[in-house]
């Protein structure tokens, strides 16, 4: 679903962000993606959901380059920022309607969409609101629902459960196990290393912007814990 | 150092970016806000050389009248006014609402060294326009009379306690506004509508400048006699200056520090409370989910640059005042007659026949009103929005423009309706209202765009840094000037060429313009749009 091939990513003053990143996500995969504060996880997220540009390598999402077809790549992925900051002055339904009418959802779909997912992460009383009057959790809620919506292939998330109240993100847990168990992926960064060790079938850990670790969860850990293999990654020069 | 100090330094180096222009800065970087200060102390010395000018026309007049007090009495009102004007448009955004109160309220200072700062921050912006407004008329004053040292002293202190009261004012009707606002559900669609009402004031004062200036001239005698009750420190300063008063003088510094001081000592008491109120929102949380409408992405897109444009007072009045004008022409034109247009133009009414001269103001007034020269920069932080979105940055585009159509065609055509009705104009005429000014609106969306598209400005501070004070913006407002300026070379190189050719020319070269610039939008400006660095 998702392919990285050798991604590399300098920014202007020279530092190279990424470097030379290659990871696979199959159909049905929870990755999780960890590394330190800097590393490059947001870097190769932004270039992966197409905001950022890239000098070298390539990424297919579903065979496609985010590169030569980028329209194409992103009806299949949606993409959720660690601190969305939204359209403030639109009302929750407003903001919900110009995202299903932008991914050209069907009325009626989109309907049972915002109404399920809405209701599921207890924002529906407060779609009539402005995003202004908005917690910094609601946003997160809001940004969530909107990137169900369009019920994407492939769901990106960066930092998803900071900022989330416990139920919601249980609630949020539940519909991205119910997602894989649909034929989707997903891929998302996190400092919680509980989450990703209990959570993701696959872990990456990148280490000043080069993957040091990926594959299987259970084979990337090893006996040990995943906080230990990151400790150890991280004071290993 | 006093915390005050500290945030007022660290506000300053903030808000004017000064680290942009230190040897540590990207050259670029640093080399491109150098020019663009150059620029504005530039248009700030053109300003201060115009006041200038027209102190030095009032003069000969005042001489022969006996009344030369009244110029660097008329300076000093002049910069009590524009603080005021300022400080209205300013302080909503800096004392009350800052964007760095929440962090600031969660440090440990207090209340008082964050108001002293915010108002030292003002004060700063305000005396660059106090000096080039107050300057020329000391100088004009001295000379045509002769002055002592006292005189110099006297300006010196004023120069520093003149903006005081009128920041004071200022703050508190800006408070006052904001308040009432808020009560109104669409709380900005009220302060628009204060922002324009109050900016009409300031424009009719400012065209009818030659007959205010007139009338000081004529009736100097008397608004001496009536200044202490216009205005009381104008009248204590021009007192020090006519009399070597230094009494008045103390009284004048004395009275401005009280009111400065007693407002800050006040409002510190109610700072911190005003601004949690001011940011306080609330949610109905009753909500029930009905049927919804679907649009396509574009219709979309555009729904949301027009509820974006409407939820950003700064950005309407910015680039709507042009629109606001010339329907207010229009229908002053309707009560009025030719009378109305006078008092705008001046010369200009003498000069052109009448139906050039509504042209070219329609046409003005078009250059004014450029929405997109900032549209792809107000994205800011939003951008990840769309730029994530399988949406064709041409539909993005189109939005944008058609945005700036939506706000200028609607009142080029109501103007064009109520000018032929003041003025009896053939269909002709009025086909001519409304084609020029809207392929001048065409031109201009998209040239707007264009700029923007070459010079976005993603990292801003408060959106009327955005609408107000970047690069694009400045080079759109460039552009419009230098579109005016077509029809008056052709004018000017041939002199005989019939009106209906003249036209035609303009007509076709600016429909010509448009189709290159916007051809170049939707090729390279699509390539642009995935370069763009948020």
């Amino acid at each position: 679903m998702l392919s990285i091939r050798h991604l590399s990513k300098t920014y202007k003053k020279g530092k190279k962000a990424v470097d030379d990143l290659s990871l696979e996500i199959e159909v049905g995969d929870i990755c999780g993606f960890i590394g330190h504060n800097g590393a490059g996880k947001t870097t190769t997220i932004k270039c992966v959901v197409g905001i950022l540009d890239f000098e070298e390598g390539t990424i297919l999402i579903d065979g496609k380059s985010i590169a030569e077809d980028p329209i194409g790549c992103k009806k299949l992925i949606a993409y959720i920022p660690d601190n969305p900051d939204l359209y403030e002055a639109l009302t929750g339904i407003q903001y919900l309607n110009f995202v299903s009418d932008i991914y050209e959802v069907a009325k009626a779909k989109r309907e049972e969409l915002i109404a399920r997912y809405a209701d599921a992460l207890e924002l529906t009383k407060n779609l009539g609101d402005v995003i202004s009057s908005y917690s910094h959790g609601m946003k997160q809620k809001l940004a969530i629902i909107s990137a169900l919506v369009h019920e994407p292939k492939l769901l990106i998330l960066d930092e998803p459960f900071v900022g989330l109240d416990p139920k919601s993100s249980y609630t949020l847990k539940e519909i991205m196990k119910a997602m894989v168990k649909d034929g989707k992926a997903i891929f998302f960064s996190t400092h919680i290393l509980e989450v990703a060790e209990k959570f993701c079938n696959k872990i990456a850990i990148i280490k000043n912007g080069s993957l040091v670790a990926s594959g299987k969860t259970e084979e990337v850990k090893g006996d040990g814990s995943l906080e230990e293999l990151f400790m150890e990654l991280s004071h290993h020069e | 150092m006093s915390k005050a100090w500290i945030l007022f330094r660290a506000n300053a180096r903030n808000v004017f970016k000064l680290n942009l222009y230190s040897k540590s800065a990207p050259r670029k970087e640093r080399v491109k806000n150098i020019l663009l200060l150059g620029l504005i102390l530039y248009a700030i010395a053109v300003f201060g050389f115009t006041a200038g000018i027209n102190y030095q026309m009032m003069a000969e007049p005042l001489m022969m009248m006996d009344a030369m007090i009244l110029i660097p009495t008329l300076a000093f009102v002049s910069c009590v006014l524009a603080t005021l004007a300022m400080t209205l448009f300013r302080a909503n955004g800096f004392l009350f609402s800052p964007k760095d109160f929440e962090m600031l309220s969660s440090m440990p200072v207090k209340s008082s060294d964050i108001l002293i700062s915010k108002m030292m921050m003002l004060l700063l912006t305000n005396y660059l326009f106090v000096v080039v407004m107050f300057v020329p008329g000391l100088f004009v004053y001295a000379i045509h009379m002769p002055t002592s040292a006292f005189f110099w002293v006297s300006g010196a202190i004023a120069l520093v306690f003149i903006p005081l009261i009128p920041l004071v004012i200022g703050s508190l009707l800006s408070y006052l506004m904001t308040r009432f606002s808020l009560r109104f559900r669409r709380n900005n669609a009220a302060l628009i509508v204060f922002l324009f009402l109050t900016m009409l004031v300031v424009m009719g004062f400012s065209f009818a400048y030659n007959e205010v200036l007139g009338f000081f001239v004529e009736r100097s005698a008397d608004l001496m006699e009536s200044l202490p009750f216009i205005y009381y420190p104008a009248h204590l300063y021009a007192s020090a200056v006519i009399n070597n008063d230094v009494w008045a003088l103390f009284a004048f510094v004395g009275v401005s520090l009280v009111v400065f001081a007693g407002f800050v000592v006040v409002l510190q008491k109610g700072f911190q409370t005003i601004n949690a109120k001011l940011r306080e929102s609330t949610q109905t949380s009753n909500f029930v989910m009905t049927s919804l409408e679907t649009s396509s992405a574009f219709t979309s897109l555009f729904k949301k640059d027009l509820k974006r444009y409407f939820s950003s007072p700064i950005y309407v009045m910015n680039t709507s005042f042009g629109v606001f004008m010339m329907v207010v022409l229009a229908i002053a034109s309707l009560i009025y007659g030719k009378q109305a247009l006078d008092m705008l133009t001046g010369e200009g009414a003498v000069l052109l026949p009448l139906f050039e001269l509504l042209i070219a103001m329609q046409v003005g007034f078009v250059a004014l009103s450029c929405t997109t020269s900032p549209s792809i920069s107000l994205e800011g932080k939003y951008f990840w929005i769309v730029r994530s979105m399988p949406v064709d940055p041409k539909t993005i585009y189109k939005s944008k423009i058609t945005l700036n159509l939506i706000v200028v065609i609607p009142a080029v055509v109501i103007s064009a309706v109520f000018l032929s009705i003041a003025f009896s104009l053939s269909g002709w005429e009025v086909f001519g209202l409304i084609v020029l000014p809207v392929l001048y609106a065409c031109a201009i969306a998209v040239g707007g765009l264009l700029i923007n598209i070459l010079k976005p400005s993603f990292q801003w501070e408060s959106e009327t840094v955005a609408v107000k004070q970047t690069m694009s913006v400045l080079f759109a407002m460039l552009f419009g000037m230098a579109l005016l300026l077509i029809p008056i070379l052709i004018r000017t190189t041939f002199e005989e060429l019939p009106l209906e050719t003249l036209l035609l020319g303009t007509g076709l070269f600016v429909s010509l313009l448009t189709f290159v610039m916007y051809r170049w939008i939707m090729t390279r400006g699509v390539d642009a749009y995935y370069k763009f660095r948020i």
